[in-house]
């Protein structure tokens, strides 16, 4: 006889996004991540998780988990113990894809209300291997790049859509997984397929959209470059200036006469460039070192308006906690702009906070528009 | 298919529609006037060919040879291919396409006005000048701004006008830091391109889900680098700015000033006073609000028009009156200097002062009135067609203009708005503005005015609702391929931007040899 109260799958793939501090731009391979751990970057899946599942916890649900820190650990810190059932899994030390796919395949076969998964787009290729469309599903974005239209905009955003999802029910729809080419990627390549769908709750509030690449129309680089001079113009001696990723950044790069990695984050001091595809902690001593001021030169992700914590990971919370809110340079083609309603963030609260608010976005030469930070 | 209408279609052969005066008189060697040179007057100049420097003669004078009557026909045959407000319902949206009384024009053509000179002693051309003052004083009571000019010869030269005066009287007070210009995404679409042109870097500001600017985002924005602001109220999509006060308030209080883009200001004609809506600086189109020809149908006319204590920044030379003499003041020291050559485009300003004394005051205020209702009516009975949707304050009443959104119809039809628009020319209808604002995706901003009947705004709806409701369900090809029923079907208006022919002789060097 099935259990009348719903049951939530909920499954923390933990080494999620410890290749983006270390500017690896993915975690697929183990050497990543002995790497990552050796420059000491800490895991951030487990914490992530932890944000989305505290807003289900007033919720009268079972929730199937699988041991250790694929999620008994978190769940046992949020949920009273006769609501968690442990599924029957021996998970090594350092865990992959396999354990993602076995404990997957166990939330599909006892038919969960709702898998929630804490990882990246790799993550979600896993899920999508093994469950297909067959029972709902929704990410919790913890990965290094987050391209997939499957994730909350936030940790808190996916724990706020299972919620509601779960106490008064959503519209299910499917939702874009993409594949990324890491190695690609890595390569400072963007190759982005479609890879299949999941079926997820419908909150588009809430929901982030897939990434929507740029287009390379004339009329867009007309637009990078009139951006890109513009930024050039303003910039000021004994300013450390960190580049973002992205082809509207990389324009500015461009006109200061280097060429810039893509999808890395590069940094810039008297109109030089001082470092390349720099890590977290490197970046952190650059900025530490740095006695002048500095500044954040971004472009939002297409599709979804996320501005930080998507990509750039490599931005730490001790780059944030150093710039104000005016030391966040936020470029953007009008096309891109038009089709965002407001810029969003997936930064520690306390940082959202000092962020959010309205702020300019330069959409050409000395042309700005005023956008809403959420 | 419509078959009530069909447009004049005047070709030459299968691609040629109505050739130019040079292709028509190709091969031929003279046409009606010759005229030769008597004989006793080359002999007292002697040999002419000396008198003239090799470099300035020409071998060849390029002129058609055509005869008069072939001349007359020749334009007579464009002009039944062209369309414009005498011809039929003209709703483009921000235009004010309105209907040009002919006895605007009867008087604009009386000698007294054709035949001035600029030149011509400032005694001997009083009535003229005094014709200027008379409609500055005028459109004076009917804005609050009590100082002009009509140098500038269009709205966006208004506009630029406008913006040096703001620059200028921020200078004046030490304010060089002022280099910002906020802008609203709902203000008149030439706003941004003059500010830029008068070197201010452009704020753009958002609407919010009222349709009007976004508060918020506003008060962000404003601060001590605020020159001024550029506001047009009934804004782009029709709807009446509801915090201009508070707007007006924020400007001043950031030390910029408040400037009011003319384009929409046919919805409160005789209603409501630009200056107690805190407006300082203004331009009015009198080739839209006061019914002078426009649209390629003449030049036009903006007026430019200052709150006291804006008067020395005025360009020169300014018209004043003493003793009931007028005459032009060029000793105006913190002039922003001249803007144009002359006094602006008399014959045009002449007109808008016959509008406004065969109307008078209370003529103007039915003005607005009449706008305002069509525009609802249309409005109320337009977004009640199926496939159209309303993205801004969809509840709350429109001005003189409206804007609706097509992308509904995109379940039937790529881009639909764009080809609606040529679907409504097969019916004798101009089409709307069409993709603008740029904050409404499929736009349609649609401006009956007051001169449209309620019979001819009837047909209008129907129309659409004959397009959208019944055309895109049953043959949708109809509406791709549209127009069937016009002189000429669809432009290649890319390459007609990108590569503008304005003459013959860009044409022929451009083209010579492989005509397309």
């Amino acid at each position: 006889m099935r259990n009348p109260k719903k049951v939530l799958g909920f499954l923390i793939n933990p080494i999620a996004g410890l290749g983006g501090p270390a500017g690896f731009k993915g975690t697929d391979r183990p050497d990543i991540v002995d790497k990552a751990l050796r420059m000491g970057i800490k895991p951030r899946a487990p914490k992530r998780g932890y944000v989305a599942l505290s807003q289900l916890s007033k919720l009268d649900m079972k929730v199937l988990v699988p041991p250790k820190d694929m999620g008994y650990e978190i769940a046992r810190k949020i949920l009273p113990p006769e609501n968690i059932e442990v599924i029957k899994l021996s998970i090594p030390s350092r865990t992959s894809a396999i354990h993602t796919k076995i404990a997957a395949k166990e939330m599909l076969n006892r038919k969960v209300d709702l898998l929630m998964f804490v990882g990246g787009d790799g993550t979600a290729k896993d899920i999508l291997d093994v469950v297909g469309s067959d029972i709902p599903t929704l990410g919790v974005p913890a990965g290094v790049k987050i391209f997939s239209a499957v994730f909350g905009i936030t940790p808190s955003h996916s724990g706020e859509v299972a919620r509601k999802f779960l106490s008064e029910g959503l519209p299910l729809k499917l939702a874009e997984v993409v594949d990324v080419d890491e190695e690609a990627y890595r390569s400072d390549r963007l190759v982005i397929k479609l890879y299949g769908y999941l079926r997820v709750p419908y909150e588009p509030q809430l929901i982030q959209s897939s990434k929507q690449p740029s287009p390379l129309t004339e009329e867009e680089k007309l637009a990078r470059e009139s951006i890109a001079r513009y930024v050039v113009e303003e910039m000021k001696p004994e300013t450390l200036y960190i580049l973002g990723p992205g082809l509207t950044v990389s324009e500015v790069a461009k006109q200061l006469g280097f060429e810039k990695t893509l999808l890395g984050v590069d940094v810039v001091l008297n109109f030089k460039l001082i470092a390349k595809d720099v890590n977290a902690i490197q970046l952190d001593k650059l900025v530490a070192r740095h006695k002048g001021p500095v500044k954040l030169i971004l472009s939002p992700l297409g599709g979804s308006g996320l501005l930080l914590g998507r990509g750039n990971q490599q931005i730490g919370n001790a780059v944030l906690s150093r710039i104000n809110k005016d030391d966040l340079i936020v470029l953007a083609t009008p096309s891109k702009l038009h089709k965002l309603k407001s810029l969003r963030l997936d930064v520690e609260s306390e940082l959202a906070r000092k962020f959010s608010g309205y702020h300019r976005v330069i959409t050409g030469y000395k042309e700005e528009v005023v956008v809403l930070i959420e | 298919m419509n078959d009530l209408f069909r447009q004049a279609k005047w070709q030459r052969e299968r691609e040629l529609i109505e050739p130019t005066v040079f292709e028509l008189s190709q091969g031929r060697s003279e046409g009606y006037y010759r005229f030769s040179i008597e004989k006793e007057m080359l002999d007292a100049v002697g040999d002419v060919q000396k008198l003239i420097p090799s470099k300035l003669r020409r071998e060849e004078l390029n002129l058609p040879n055509l005869s008069e009557p072939e001349v007359v026909r020749h334009f007579s045959r464009l002009a039944e291919m062209n369309y414009g407000v005498d011809s039929g319902p003209y709703w483009l949206g921000s235009c004010t396409m309105k209907y040009n009384p002919k006895i605007n024009e009867r008087i604009a053509a009386s000698p007294k006005v054709r035949r001035l000179h600029p030149y011509q002693p400032e005694e001997t051309v009083q009535g003229a000048l005094k014709i200027m003052y008379e409609l500055g004083e005028m459109l004076g009571k009917i804005t609050g701004l009590r100082h002009w000019t009509f140098q500038t010869s269009a709205g966006a030269h208004g506009e630029y006008l406008g913006c040096s005066i703001i620059r200028a009287y921020q200078l004046d007070r030490g304010e060089k830091q002022r280099d910002e210009m906020l802008i609203p995404l709902s203000a008149h679409g030439s706003n941004f391109a003059s500010a830029a042109m008068a070197g201010f870097k452009v704020i753009k500001i958002p609407v919010d889900s009222r349709g009007c600017t976004d508060m918020g985002a506003l008060r962000a924005a404003a601060g001590e680098r605020t020159a001024g602001m550029m506001i047009t109220n009934p804004n782009t999509l029709g709807i009446f700015e509801e915090d201009i006060l508070e707007i007006a308030d924020l400007v001043h209080n950031a030390g910029g000033l408040l400037y009011y883009d003319g384009a929409n200001l046919n919805a409160l004609l005789g209603r409501v006073l630009l200056s107690a809506m805190g407006v300082d600086v203004a331009h009015l189109n009198l080739h839209k609000t006061f019914s002078t020809p426009h649209g390629t149908g003449g030049p036009g006319a903006g007026a430019v028009l200052v709150r006291d204590g804006l008067e020395d920044f005025l360009p020169v030379p300014v018209l004043r009156e003493r003793d009931g003499r007028y005459y032009f003041d060029y000793n105006v020291p913190k002039s922003v200097g001249r803007i144009k050559a002359f006094y602006g485009n008399f014959e045009v300003l002449v007109k808008a002062w016959a509008y406004l004394k065969a109307l008078g005051s209370t003529g103007l205020r039915e003005v607005s009135g009449i706008a305002v209702l069509n525009a609802n009516y249309a409005f109320t009975k337009i977004k009640g067609i199926r496939e159209v949707s309303v993205i801004y304050g969809e509840d709350r009443p429109r001005k003189h203009e409206f804007v609706i959104s097509l992308k509904e119809a995109r379940s039937k039809i790529e881009a639909p708005a764009l080809h609606v628009a040529k679907r409504l020319l097969d019916y004798g209808l101009h089409p709307p503005t069409i993709y603008f604002p740029p904050v409404v995706e499929e736009a349609f901003m649609m401006e009956p005015t007051e001169t449209d009947s309620k019979e001819e705004i009837d047909h209008y709806i129907e129309v659409m609702r004959k397009i959208l409701e019944e055309e895109l369900e049953e043959n949708p090809k109809t509406v791709l391929e549209a127009p069937h029923n016009s002189s000429i079907d669809r432009l290649d208006e890319v390459r007609a931007a990108r590569e503008p022919i304005l003459s013959w002789k860009i044409y022929e060097r451009y083209y010579k040899g492989n005509k397309t």
